[in-house]
């Protein structure tokens, strides 16, 4: 009973970091028609910048601010420096340029830091268990990811649904064409929405850098397991994109631990039935 | 007096197929123009080159006597041309009011409310998202968003199809209110006795090529060239 709720929380907590990253990848693909194949690779460079951050300052907490100023940084260079050209050219072209990145990124990890497993120890401030009921305990830094996580999650949504910014990001997924017509530089709205996903990717990246490792390619599941909630939560929609992303953390969580002989199957086999079904995603607007 | 917009042995293809040739329009301020011919004849891909979501292969778009090529769309709205395409471009997650706003520009005679005031029914539904409206609710909604933009010429692409005759006397009704605030008019519309009775010149097309330019009286007592060209019994 203890190691399901575990389980729960854990698959709670992992479908939580999925929305930081795939939110972006959906906006990023949704807005701007780009494929992110290396919007993984910023979820390992958030990890190892906060392992360097933490590292050199010894203080974890620095990390944090330090992926989002970052990232946006770092995002509103790539979108002028390259994604901006590639918006209109052929798919294939885009996983040429994002799979050349994701390459760039690994060696400069390589010759910037090197090629190890790394540890960031959990802040001690959070370092101890919280009893939950029974004899069950969860991890503090743990239930911090997760309502961290939800508070950035509640405040995307609030910003997307809310705000004139917002709409214009809604509009410009929808209709990009529009957007041009009624005098909006869809340009700005771009650099907006791909810092943004840089910034979320490295955030998501930085927090899970206490929950495991720190190694070369972490990335990579968690940008499969991103584009499987973009394609189940609906291409650019913020909302279909945080309950797909609760769904594929639960089914790879409880699966991998309930029936190991499935768990590499489930999460995929649930985006082909989706496919099948809705292929507009399960949680796209009507 | 310089056109607003005027295209200039304009030809235009999408891939290999030359859909516009040698075109030669020109809309003034104050103009009511419309653009006629049967389907697949190249009206919206005429707006298209207007507007700049289609680069021209050949000749040229000119907007305030200036060549527009590279232009793109939102800075030629930005200049004044405003757009309610086919299909009407409701953005549907967006309420009216987000759909209004999105388009306000400051600085001009068109604000929320004057939009509102024109459709009332709007006002009621203000807080509905794009797809929670009528087909007439959306297309007042591309109307009066276009409105927002403040243009001096705005581009109706089928504004009325699909809707009830009531809803399209409304729509008939607003554009005469738009033309008679001082905005140019390009209007593109299956109702043919509708579009004759507005417009001060029409301009035909078939298979991408003007055949005739000209007050809509001088289509009217061609009752050949009316059919063959229109579908109209004359
Ligand atoms: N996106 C497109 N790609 C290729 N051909 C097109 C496209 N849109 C329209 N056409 C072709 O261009 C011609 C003119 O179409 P269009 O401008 O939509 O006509 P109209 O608006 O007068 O009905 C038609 O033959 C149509 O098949
Ligand atoms: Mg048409």
């Amino acid at each position: 009973m203890t190691t399901f709720l575990a389980q729960l929380l854990n698959g709670l907590q992992y479908g939580l970091l999925l929305f930081l990253i795939g939110s972006g990848l959906t906006l990023i693909f949704g807005v701007m028609g780009v494929i992110n194949l290396a919007h993984g690779s910023l979820f390992m460079i958030g990890a190892y910048l906060a392992y360097v951050v933490a590292g050199y300052t010894g203080t974890f907490w620095l990390a944090l601010p330090a992926a989002i100023a970052g990232g946006l940084l770092f995002g509103t260079f790539l979108e002028a420096a390259l994604f901006r050209r590639f918006r209109d050219r052929e798919h294939l072209d885009q996983v040429l340029l994002t799979f050349a990145l994701i390459l760039i990124f690994e060696e400069a990890r390589s010759i910037l830091i090197d090629n190890q497993f790394h540890s960031v120890a959990v802040p001690a401030l959070l370092d101890f268990s919280v009893p939950i009921v029974g004899g069950f305990a969860y991890s503090a830094y743990r239930l911090a990811v997760l309502a961290v996580c939800l508070a950035v999650a509640a405040l995307m949504l609030l910003f997307v649904e809310r705000t004139n910014i917002g709409a214009s990001i809604r509009a410009a997924a929808e209709n990009p064409e529009m957007v041009g017509l009624l005098g909006v530089d869809a340009r700005r709205i771009h650099m907006l929405v791909f810092a943004a996903g840089t910034a979320l990717a490295m955030l998501a990246g930085a927090l899970a850098a206490p929950l495991q490792s720190v190694y070369p390619g972490m990335g990579d599941g968690f940008l499969i397991l991103s584009f499987i909630v973009v394609v189940i939560g609906g291409l650019g929609s913020i909302g279909g994109a945080f309950w797909a992303a609760l769904l594929v953390g639960m089914v790879d969580t409880l699966g991998k631990a309930y029936v190991p002989q499935l768990a590499g199957i489930a999460v995929c086999g649930m985006m082909a039935l989706v496919l099948l079904v809705r292929p507009a995603g399960l949680f796209a607007r009507g | 007096m310089t056109a607003i917009l005027e295209a200039r042995n304009l030809s235009a293809s999408y891939g290999t197929n030359l859909v516009l040739q040698d075109i030669q329009i020109a809309i003034h301020p104050g103009d009511v123009i419309g653009l006629m011919g049967r389907n697949g004849m190249g009206k919206t891909t005429l707006i298209r080159a207007l507007v700049g979501l289609l680069p021209a292969r050949d000749g040229a778009v000119l907007l305030d006597g200036q060549d527009a090529a590279g232009m793109p769309p939102f800075k030629r709205s930005r200049a004044g041309i405003a757009t309610v395409p086919e299909g009407r471009g409701i953005f549907a997650s967006l309420t009216v009011r987000e759909n209004l706003r999105f388009a306000a520009r400051p600085g001009g005679v068109w604000s929320e409310e004057r939009v509102l005031s024109v459709f009332p029914r709007l006002a009621e539904r203000i807080a509905h998202r794009g797809n929670h409206l009528s087909g007439g609710e959306q297309q007042m909604l591309a109307i009066g968003r276009a409105l927002m933009t403040n243009p001096r010429l705005l581009i109706l692409d089928e504004a009325t199809e699909g809707l009830a005759p009531l809803i399209r006397d409304e729509i008939w009704h607003t554009i005469r209110v738009v033309r008679d605030a001082g905005v140019a008019i390009l209007v593109v519309d299956k109702t043919v006795s509708a579009v004759l009775s507005l417009a001060d010149r029409v301009v035909v097309l078939v298979r991408g090529s003007v055949v005739y330019s000209g007050a809509p009286a001088g289509l009217q007592v061609d009752p050949a060239l009316m059919y063959r060209h229109l579908g109209v019994d004359g």
